[in-house]
C-alpha cells in the first residue's frame, strides 16, 4: 500500500511540475460594440482547435477584463467569448515558448439584434462553460467532457471553486453548501450524495450555485446548489442489485430501486447478510447503494466490533409527493411516508466477570458464561405532511413502530468472596418473547402573520398536540437452580413463567404565545426592548400494567399463580409546566465590519406533577403531588467579525426534576433472581438536577481552509439524587435500598479542534478531540459511606487526506481510560484503558479498478491483567465493467489475520466489568452487483 | 446675472425637453419617454464627468460609523445618518469629524435628516417603529442642538422632505399587511405641511381600489436615500407602478411626462386593475425575489441637458453587472436623445481607476447639491479595487495617498463628489 502511494504521488507531483514549466497566459478585455460599455461576467474560454476540448475558462471581472493561466504552448487554440444576447466572438491564437503571453486588444462583441440587423449569421459551435445570471453562477454541464459514466460529483470536481472533502462535505469557494436541490427541490431526503453520486452527468443541463449575499456582510453568503436537469430528463430510475457468497457460509445481498418524476419520489430497499452489516435506517441503505460504489464510506460495512454473530435483514420504502410541482416562494405542500423493517438474528456467547468492592478489604467476583439466541424485529412507519403558506403552517408527523424480540439463553454464574472463596453458583435457562408497539402523532399549527407584533392584541401563536400510545407485552420462562455454600437450604430451584402486558398512553399539549408584552402593555411601552412570551406544556399519562407470574408445582404437576408477583397496576399522572419567558437581545453591528449579539433569556417556569398508582399488590398503592419552581436561563454572546472569524459563547442553567416511580417506591422482589433484591422506599423524594452548561465555538470566516474549535463544559449537581444503600449479605446477595443522597455531581468537558486545507485538489483534514467525564457518586455500601469517583477520558486524533476521487487515506488514533476510585473503601480503585489505531486507504486505479484496505490495532489494558492486543486487517478489490459501468465484481478479505475478539472493559461506581463474546471472524467473499438506471422517457 | 442666465437656460431646456416629444403643452396627452436599460450607453467616467473627488471621512473611535445610510450635503458640512450606531455625524468638507448626535437606541429606529437651507438648520427626526413615537430636533449645520425646538412626530410625519419657506412634503402610509382588509379611505401620495400642520394634499388614491400599491409599497416610499430632489421649491415625482411624472410645488402637481419601460420590467396593467386580494398576494410573493420589476422611479431632476433618475426594484443584486437588470442610475441626454447608465461607466485615469458607484449608489441613488452629485463608498469597496488597480496609477492626490497608507477595510466610508461635464 505504501509503495502504491509513493508511486502515485510521484505521478501527481511530476504532472504538476510539468504544467508550471510549459504553460502560458492570455489576457484581454471585452466590450459591447454598440453601447460602448465593458462586459462584466462574460464567459471567456480557450479550446484546443484539434478536438474542441476545453482547456481553461473564466468570467470577465468588474472592469471587463480577463486572464487565462496555464494555457498549453505550441498548440493551436481558439478563444471564444460569449455573453447572453451577443454573437460569440472567436479568435485563434497559439502561444510559444518564446512568446508565452498574449495580450489581446479589446474585443468588441455585437449583440444578436445588431448582428441580425446586418444579416450576419450567428453560429455557435462551442458551449460556454459558465456564466453569471443575476446572483447565480451557472455551469453548463455539456461544456465539460468527462467519462461517459461520470456523475454529478465527478462534474463538480472538475468545476472551479468546488471542493469535495473526505468527510463528504462539499464547499464552494470555502463555504459549505447548505443543500443541493434537483430542479429546485430536495432529492430523496437531505443526503446530498444521493443526487451527486447517482445522477449521471449526461442528463444535467446546469449546475447552479446561488449566492445570496448579506448586505451588511459581503464576505458571507448563504450557499445552495441546484442541479437543473435537461428537458425530458426529470424522470427516471436508478438502483442496485448485489449478492455475495463467501467462506464459512457467509453471504450478503442488497437491492435498491428509486424512481422519480416532477411530483413524486419513490424508493424501495432491501438487504440481508450474516456479516454484521447493520443498516440503522433507510437513508443509510440508499446512500450505500449509490452508483459510485461504497468507496471510503465506512458506515455500512461489516462491523467487527459488534458482539455475537448477526444476521440482519432490512427492508424499506420511501415515498414523497409534492402538491406544488414548481417552486413557489413562501409555500410548501408536501407529504412523505417511510417504512423500514430491520430484523436481526443474533447468536451471542459471552464470558466475563464483574468485580465489586464492598468494603475496605472485601471484593466479590461474579464469573459468568452466557449463551443466547435472539431474534429482534423492528418496524417503523413514518408519515409527514406539511403545508405552509406565507402566514401560517400546519404540520402532521405520525410514527408507528413494532418491535419484537425472541430470546433464548443459558447463563451460569459463580460468585466468589475474598477470604471465603466460592459462596454460590446459579444456572439459568430463559426463553422470552416480547413485543413493543408504539403509535405517535404530532399536530402543530403555527400562525405568523406579518405585522402582528404591532397589533394591540397580537394573535400569532403556536400550538402542538402529541398523542403517544405504547404497548408492551411479553411472555418468558425462567428455569433457575441456585446453589449456596453458606446458607440453607443449599439448593433452590425455580421454574417460573411470566406473562406481562403494559399499555401507556400520553396526551401532551404545548402552546407558545410570543406577544405577551404587547398584550399586557400595548406597543406604546417598549419595556427597554425586552420581549415576553407565555408557554405551557400539559401532559396526561396513563399506564395499565398486568403481570401474571406462575410457578411450576411439582406436586400437582401444573403451574400455579405466584401471589407475591402476580399483579395488576394502574398509574395516572398529570404534568403541568407553565412558563413566562423574558428575552432581552442586544445587537451591535457595523456594516462590512462586524456583528455582535448579546442575549439574555430567563424563563420563570413551574412544574406541577401529580401521580397516583393503584395495584393488586397493595404495597404499590401510593399517590403524591409536588410543585416545583424550575427556572432556566441562558446568556449568549456572538461575535462575528466579517471575513475573519466568528466566535460564540453561551452559558445556560436548567433545572430538571426526576420523579420516583414504582421501582423506587415499591418494587416486587423476584426470588428467582437470587443475587439481587430490590427493596423499596415509600418516602423517597424527587431528585432535582441543576445543570450549568458553558459552550464556546470558534470558526474562521475566510474564503478557504476553515478552522473550527469547540469547547463544552457541563456541571451537574443533584439534590436528593436517587442513590442506593447496598447491603451484601453473607450469601453474596445484594440488597438494594433506594435513598436520596446529597453531593451527587457530574463534570463533563469536550474539546474539538478541526482544520481543513485544500491545495490544487489535494485536501487535508486534521481533527483532535478530547472527552472528559467525572462522576462523583455518594452511596452506602454495607452501611459504610462511600464516594465513588469515576473518571473517563477519551482522546482521539484523525488525519484525512484525499486527492480528487483517486485516492483517500484516513489515520485515526485514540485512547480511552476509565478509572474508578472508592473513597470510604480504603481508596480502592479500578483502572482500565483501551488504545486503538486505524489506517484506511482507498485507491482508484485507471481501468475501473478500486482497491481499499483498513488496518485496526486495539490494545485493552485491564488492571493487573496482561494487555489484550487485536489487529484486524480488511481489504477489497473492485472492478466495474459493462459499457455504462453498470456491472461490478468485488473480492473482499475480512479479518485476514484472524485476530478479532470482542472485549468490553469498563468501570462503573464500585464495579469493574470485563466481558468477552463471540464475534465475526475471518472470511473471504466474492460479490457481484448490477446498477440498473434510466433517465428520461 | 449668471443666476438669471442659468434660470433662463434651465427653463428653455425644460420647454425644449417637452417639445422634443412633439406634444403641445395644451394637449391632453403627456409626453412619453421610453427607457430601455438594455440600450443604455456606457463609456468612461471622464466622458461624462469632468471632476471626481474622493473625501475620506476621518476614522476615530468616536466617529466610527457603519455606513452612510443617509447622506445630506449642506453649505458647511456633510451630515451622515447611520443605522448601525443609531447616530447622525457631522463632518467638514475635508472629512474632519465635527460632531455626533446619538439617537434613542430603544426599539426599531426610523431616522430622517433634512436640510432647511433657508433656515440654516438641520432637522433630525427619529421614531421608534414599535411604539410609533418620535420627535424632531433641530441642529446647526455643525451639529449643535438648537434649544426649545423639539416637536413630536408620528409614523406619517417621521419622514419629510423640505420644500422651503417652512413647507415640508410628507408621504402617506397606506401599507397593507397580508390578510388585512383594505379600507375605503383616500390617501394621498404627497401631503404639504406647514408648521407641522397639513395644508394641502396631492395625487389622491383610494386604498381599497389600489391594492397593489398598498401591499407592495404603501404609497410613495421615502425609505431609502432622498428620492425627491428639490430645487427651489420644486420637485419631480413619478407615480409608483405607472411612472407618470408630476412637477410638484407648494401650489400644484402638474403632469409633466411619463416614463414607459419595457413590458418585462413592469407589473402588467391588468394585474393592477384586477385589484383582488388573491392576485395581489400572488404578485407580492412573485416579486419578493424579483430584481427585474421596477416599482418606483426616483431621484428625478434636470441637470444641464440631462434628465437624471433612478430605478427602484424590490431587491438589488449584490454584484456589479452589464446586463439590463444591474442598471439603476441613469442620465438621459435630452439633446442627443441618448440614455446613459452610470453603472455601465468604467473607471479610468481621471478617477485613478477607483470605484465611483457602489452599493449605496445602487440602493439610494445619488444626492445632488449645488451642481454636484454625491455618493459614498465603503472602505472595503475602496481598498478592494485599489488593490486590483494600483499598478496602473503612478500618483494619487495627497488625501488619497494618506488614506491608503493609514486606513484599512474597516475604516470609515469615503464621500465621492462628481461634477458633470458641461457642453
Amino acid at each position: 500500500m505504501v509503495v502504491s502511494l509513493l508511486f502515485f504521488s510521484q505521478i501527481v507531483s511530476s504532472q504538476q511540475t510539468a504544467d508550471t514549466l510549459q504553460s502560458g497566459t492570455a489576457k484581454g478585455s471585452v466590450k459591447d460594440s454598440l453601447y460602448n460599455f465593458m462586459l462584466i461576467s462574460a464567459t471567456v474560454a480557450a479550446y484546443k482547435v484539434k478536438d474542441s476540448s476545453i482547456v481553461q475558462f473564466t468570467l470577465t471581472n468588474e472592469f471587463g477584463e480577463f486572464t487565462l493561466h496555464r494555457l498549453p504552448l505550441n498548440i493551436p487554440l481558439k478563444l471564444i467569448i460569449t455573453y447572453v444576447g451577443y454573437k460569440p466572438l472567436v479568435k485563434s491564437f497559439m502561444l510559444s515558448s518564446s512568446s508565452p503571453k498574449m495580450e489581446f486588444d479589446t474585443a468588441f462583441i455585437h449583440s444578436v439584434a445588431e448582428s441580425q440587423a446586418t444579416n450576419e449569421e450567428v453560429i455557435v459551435t462551442s458551449i460556454a462553460p459558465m456564466r453569471m445570471k443575476g446572483d447565480t453562477l451557472e455551469f453548463n454541464a455539456d461544456a465539460f467532457r468527462l467519462d461517459s459514466n461520470a456523475n454529478a460529483e465527478d462534474l463538480m470536481r472538475r468545476l472551479p471553486g468546488f471542493t469535495i472533502w473526505g468527510d463528504g462535505e462539499i464547499t464552494f469557494n470555502g463555504k459549505k453548501l447548505q443543500a443541493i436541490f434537483v430542479n429546485g427541490k430536495p432529492f430523496f431526503g437531505s443526503n446530498i450524495t444521493v443526487a451527486t453520486q447517482n445522477l449521471p452527468k449526461e442528463i444535467i443541463n446546469k449546475i447552479q450555485v446561488y449566492q445570496q449575499k448579506n448586505e451588511t456582510n459581503p464576505y458571507d453568503s448563504t450557499l445552495y446548489a441546484n442541479i437543473r436537469l435537461k428537458g425530458g430528463k426529470n424522470t427516471g430510475y436508478f438502483g442496485k442489485v448485489a449478492t455475495g457468497a463467501g467462506t464459512n457460509g457467509r453471504f450478503s445481498a442488497d437491492a435498491m430501486m428509486s424512481k422519480f418524476n416532477k411530483k413524486m419520489q419513490f424508493s424501495i430497499v432491501g438487504a440481508a447478510n450474516n456479516v454484521n452489516k447493520i443498516a440503522r435506517n433507510m437513508e443509510e441503505l440508499i446512500k450505500s447503494s449509490s452508483f459510485k460504489g461504497e468507496g471510503a464510506n465506512i458506515e455500512y460495512q461489516p462491523d467487527f466490533s459488534i458482539s455475537g454473530l448477526n444476521q440482519p435483514v432490512a427492508v424499506g420504502v420511501h415515498w414523497s409527493y409534492d402538491f406544488l410541482p414548481d417552486v413557489v416562494y413562501f409555500r410548501k405542500h408536501r407529504i412523505s411516508a417511510d417504512y423500514f423493517l430491520n430484523r436481526n438474528n443474533i447468536l451471542l456467547t459471552t464470558t466475563g466477570f464483574i468485580k465489586t468492592a464492598f468494603d475496605k478489604d472485601s471484593t466479590q467476583t461474579q464469573n459468568s458464561n452466557t449463551n443466547t439466541q435472539s431474534l429482534q424485529t423492528d418496524q417503523v412507519f413514518n408519515v409527514n405532511y406539511e403545508k405552509s403558506m406565507a402566514d401560517h403552517s400546519f404540520l402532521v408527523d405520525a410514527m408507528g413502530s413494532i418491535s419484537q424480540n425472541k430470546w433464548e439463553g443459558q447463563d451460569s454464574l459463580m460468585v466468589e468472596s475474598t477470604g471465603i472463596g466460592i459462596i454460590g453458583k446459579s444456572y439459568t435457562n430463559s426463553i422470552s418473547a416480547i413485543t413493543d408497539k408504539q403509535a405517535k402523532a404530532a399536530f402543530r399549527y403555527q400562525r405568523f402573520k406579518e405585522g402582528d407584533a404591532k397589533k394591540r392584541v397580537p394573535k400569532n401563536f403556536t400550538i402542538e398536540y402529541v398523542v403517544n400510545a405504547k404497548s408492551h407485552s411479553g411472555e418468558s420462562d425462567r428455569n433457575v437452580i441456585n446453589q449456596s455454600t453458606v446458607s440453607m437450604p443449599s439448593t433452590l430451584k425455580f421454574d417460573r413463567s411470566y406473562n406481562k402486558k403494559q399499555e401507556d398512553i400520553s396526551n401532551t399539549i404545548r402552546m407558545i404565545y410570543p406577544g405577551l408584552r404587547q398584550l399586557l402593555f400595548g406597543n406604546r411601552i417598549g419595556l427597554g426592548g425586552i420581549m415576553m412570551d407565555l408557554s405551557n406544556v400539559l401532559t396526561f399519562n396513563s399506564i395499565n400494567n398486568r403481570e401474571n407470574v406462575l410457578d411450576w408445582d411439582s406436586l400437582s404437576h401444573s403451574f400455579k399463580f405466584n401471589n407475591s408477583l402476580t399483579n395488576t397496576r394502574n398509574e395516572q399522572s398529570v404534568n403541568f409546566q407553565p412558563s413566562v419567558g423574558f428575552t432581552k437581545p442586544l445587537t451591535r453591528g457595523l456594516t462590512h465590519r462586524y456583528n455582535k449579539y448579546f442575549g439574555i433569556n430567563i424563563n420563570f417556569k413551574a412544574q406541577y406533577f401529580n401521580n397516583r398508582s393503584n395495584a393488586l399488590q397493595t404495597k404499590q398503592n401510593f399517590k403524591y403531588n409536588y410543585w416545583f419552581f424550575i427556572p432556566d436561563a441562558n446568556i449568549e454572546f456572538n461575535n462575528h467579525q466579517y471575513g475573519s472569524h466568528e466566535s460564540n459563547y453561551s452559558l445556560s442553567y436548567t433545572t430538571v426534576i426526576d420523579f420516583p416511580g414504582v421501582s423506587h417506591i415499591a418494587p416486587l422482589i423476584d426470588s428467582s433472581n437470587f443475587w439481587y433484591f430490590p427493596m423499596g422506599n415509600p418516602n423517597i423524594l424527587p431528585a432535582q438536577s441543576r445543570e450549568l452548561l458553558l459552550q464556546y465555538s470558534f470558526v474562521t470566516r475566510k474564503p478557504k481552509n476553515p478552522l473550527n474549535i469547540n469547547i463544552m463544559v457541563r456541571y451537574l449537581q443533584k439534590k436528593n439524587a436517587f442513590s442506593d444503600s447496598i447491603i451484601y449479605d453473607t450469601e453474596g446477595r445484594r440488597l438494594v435500598h433506594p435513598i436520596n443522597m446529597q453531593g451527587n455531581k457530574t463534570i463533563k468537558s469536550e474539546f474539538t479542534f478541526k482544520k481543513s486545507l485544500e491545495r490544487n485538489k489535494h485536501t487535508f483534514q486534521l481533527q483532535l478531540q478530547d472527552k472528559f467525564s467525572y462522576y462523583h457518586i455518594p452511596q452506602y455500601i454495607n452501611t459504610l459511606f462511600n464516594i465513588s469517583g469515576t473518571t473517563v477520558n477519551e482522546v482521539s486524533l484523525h488525519l484525512d487526506y484525499s486527492y480528487r476521487d483517486r485516492m483517500a487515506i484516513k489515520l485515526q488514533q485514540g485512547q480511552s481510560t476509565y478509572i474508578s476510585a472508592q473513597r470510604g473503601l480504603n481508596n480502592r480503585s479500578f483502572k482500565s484503558d483501551n488504545l486503538f489505531t486505524r489506517l484506511t486507504g482507498v485507491l482508484q486505479f485507471p481501468s475501473n479498478f478500486l482497491w481499499s484496505s483498513s488496518l485496526t490495532y486495539t490494545q485493552n489494558n485491564f488492571g493487573n491483567q496482561n494487555p489484550v492486543n487485536i489487529t484486524i486487517w480488511n481489504a477489497s478489490l473492485t472492478y466495474r465493467f459493462m459499457k455504462g459501468k453498470n456491472g461490478e465484481i468485488k473480492f473482499s478479505a475480512l479479518d485476514i489475520l484472524k485476530q478479532n475478539r470482542n472485549i468490553i472493559n469498563t468501570t462503573e461506581g464500585n464495579m469493574q466489568v470485563f466481558n468477552s463474546s463471540n464475534v465475526l471472524q475471518q472470511y473471504f467473499m466474492l460479490s457481484v452487483a448490477y446498477y440498473p438506471r434510466k433517465f428520461g422517457k | 446675472m449668471n443666476n438669471r442666465y442659468s434660470l433662463i437656460m434651465r427653463f428653455a431646456l425644460w420647454v425644449g425637453f417637452l417639445l422634443i416629444f412633439s406634444v403641445p403643452l395644451f394637449a391632453q396627452k403627456v409626453p412619453v419617454l421610453r427607457v430601455d436599460p438594455s440600450s443604455a450607453f456606457g463609456g468612461t467616467i471622464s466622458t461624462y464627468f469632468e471632476k471626481v473627488e474622493y473625501i475620506p471621512l476621518e476614522t476615530t473611535k468616536e466617529c466610527l460609523l457603519g455606513a452612510a445610510d443617509k447622506l445630506v450635503i449642506t453649505d458647511s458640512s456633510f451630515v451622515i445618518g447611520d443605522w448601525d450606531t443609531k447616530s447622525v455625524y457631522f463632518f467638514s468638507f475635508s472629512g474632519k469629524f465635527i460632531n455626533k448626535v446619538k439617537l434613542p437606541s430603544e426599539g426599531s429606529l426610523g431616522m430622517d435628516i433634512s436640510y432647511e437651507r433657508d433656515r440654516n438648520r438641520i432637522a433630525i427626526r427619529s421614531i421608534n417603529w414599535s411604539t410609533e413615537k418620535g420627535d424632531c430636533k433641530y441642529y446647526t449645520l455643525l451639529g449643535k442642538l438648537q434649544s426649545n425646538s423639539t416637536t413630536k412626530v408620528n409614523k406619517e410625519t417621521a419622514t419629510q422632505v423640505y420644500l422651503g419657506n417652512g413647507y415640508n412634503i410628507v408621504t402617506g402610509i397606506s401599507y397593507l399587511n397580508r390578510g388585512e382588509k383594505a379600507r375605503d379611505k383616500v390617501y394621498s401620495l404627497f401631503s404639504l405641511y406647514k408648521d407641522d400642520k397639513q395644508v394641502k394634499s396631492f395625487l389622491p388614491y383610494n386604498q381599497s381600489r389600489s391594492l397593489v400599491i398598498s401591499r407592495l409599497l404603501g404609497g410613495y416610499s421615502l425609505m431609502w436615500g432622498h428620492p425627491l430632489r428639490v430645487k427651489e421649491g420644486v420637485f419631480y415625482a413619478a407615480e409608483p407602478l405607472n411612472f407618470t411624472v408630476y412637477r410638484i410645488n407648494k401650489d400644484s402637481a402638474v403632469r409633466a411626462f411619463k416614463f414607459v419601460l419595457p413590458a418585462d420590467r413592469v407589473i402588467k396593467q391588468e394585474i393592477i386593475e384586477k385589484n383582488d386580494y388573491n392576485t395581489t398576494d400572488s404578485l407580492v410573493d412573485e416579486i419578493a425575489y424579483n430584481n427585474k420589476i421596477i416599482l418606483q422611479i426616483s431621484n428625478i431632476c434636470f441637470v444641464q441637458q440631462y434628465l437624471s433618475f433612478k430605478f427602484i426594484p424590490k431587491i438589488y443584486l449584490s454584484k456589479p453587472g452589464s446586463e439590463a437588470e444591474f442598471q439603476y442610475n441613469f442620465l438621459y441626454d435630452t439633446a442627443a436623445k441618448k440614455l446613459i447608465s452610470l453603472e455601465r461607466l468604467s473607471t479610468d485615469a481621471s478617477n485613478y481607476f477607483l470605484p465611483v458607484f457602489g452599493h449605496k449608489a445602487n440602493r439610494d441613488g445619488l444626492e445632488f447639491y449645488d451642481g454636484y452629485f454625491y455618493t459614498s463608498l465603503s472602505s472595503l469597496e475602496m481598498i478592494n479595487q485599489w488593490e486590483k488597480t494600483k499598478t496602473r496609477v503612478t500618483q494619487y492626490p495627497p488625501l488619497l495617498e494618506r488614506y491608503y497608507n493609514t486606513e484599512n477595510r474597516k475604516s470609515n466610508p469615503v464621500i465621492v463628489k462628481l461634477k458633470l461635464r458641461s457642453k
